[in-house]
């Protein structure tokens, strides 16, 4: 599929899948139902995070510490911007004061 | 509903999620950078931002592209990752009273922190904080990708400072603001077990669906066995 297929398909999708709790209007979701979607993100962005890494292995034990770094940062603060700029900083950091990639 | 009365909520809502915004520049840089790797052009990359809306949802997408993912695959995707935004939904259309067409135009400028700060206190729960914050977020987010687009690579040598690390970062970040519970962490680390073990047995673009299916079906299950455990001490 080309890039604009790709787009308008994703887009629809979006759309149909942030609509779908308001089109529904139930009273109330069923217990299970509504703790398998608070794990959904949880699986998605942990996948995603590792997918990602695998991508692109080089300072992979810098790469950790950071990830720990920004962890640390957004669970104390919940400043989503501070923790990314943060981690980034600090894997600069790192890679500036360390020695060959891993 | 007159418009006198929405006007104050509706520029307060604007007003409350500037500093929010801010967080998403790193993350229109994280996108705009993946989006050109994958071989998209400036106005495809805009576009995006401009339909899809959503930073995990768009780098996920881009991130498909040099795969030749199919198109099943792709909506697959992003109904996992977008899933938890049906809850959303209902616990919206139970809180903000909507009129029909309302309920037609909110759903498109959802986001999580949207979400967030509109349940975070009562006097926020009606349409025109919802319709400000909501349009707030999206100007900063499209503004920040177009930036990004114009000025990213004559400041940045995306190689050098290692900005593709900004997309893991994002997730793990996005992942930590989710965290709940001991369980949520649990859950977590079972997924990075499963995506391992997918990706060891070279599953491919179907490591994505099988963990957003199958890592919170095993957590529903861990959840009624504590609640039942808990019932029965």
């Amino acid at each position: 599929m080309n890039p604009i297929g790709m787009i308008a398909v994703a887009a629809v999708c979006l759309y149909l899948c942030r609509g779908s709790g308001f089109a529904l209007n139930l009273k109330s979701a069923s217990p299970t139902w509504e703790a398998f979607l608070h794990f959904v993100p949880i699986a998605v962005f942990s996948a995603l995070m590792l997918l990602a890494l695998v991508r692109a292995p080089e300072f992979l034990n810098f790469k950790l510490l950071t990830l720990a770094f920004a962890g640390g940062v957004v669970w104390r603060t919940r400043q989503f911007g501070l923790a990314v700029i943060g981690g980034l900083g600090v894997l600069w950091i790192l890679i500036l004061l360390g020695g060959s990639p891993i | 509903m007159r418009i006198d009365h929405l006007s104050p909520s509706f520029r307060r809502g604007f007003r409350s999620v500037i500093p929010l915004s801010v967080a998403g520049a790193p993350f229109a840089l994280a996108y705009v950078i993946a989006a050109q790797n994958a071989g998209l052009n400036a106005l495809q990359i805009q576009l995006m931002s401009l339909t899809l809306y959503s930073a995990a949802s768009q780098i996920a997408v881009v991130q498909m592209l040099p795969t030749g993912a199919s198109t099943v695959t792709l909506i697959i995707t992003l109904v996992v990752i977008n899933l938890h935004y049906l809850l959303y939904g209902l616990s919206l259309v139970k809180r903000v009273p909507l009129s029909p067409w309302q309920r037609i135009l909110t759903p498109f400028l959802l986001t999580d922190t949207i979400y967030g700060i509109t349940i975070a206190e009562r006097r926020n729960e009606n349409f025109a904080f919802l319709l400000g914050a909501e349009l707030s977020l999206f100007l900063c987010w499209n503004g920040f990708t177009a930036l990004a687009i114009l000025f990213g690579h004559n400041f940045i040598d995306f190689q050098a400072a290692h900005l593709d690390f900004v997309a893991p970062l994002t997730f793990f970040v996005l992942l930590i603001s989710v965290f709940k519970s001991r369980l949520d962490m649990m859950i977590a680390v079972l997924a990075v077990v499963v995506t391992g073990l997918c990706l060891s047995a070279g599953l491919g673009s179907m490591t994505l669906i099988l963990v957003a299916i199958g890592v919170p079906l095993i957590g529903v299950g861990i959840s009624g066995f504590q609640k039942r455990q808990a019932e029965t001490s």
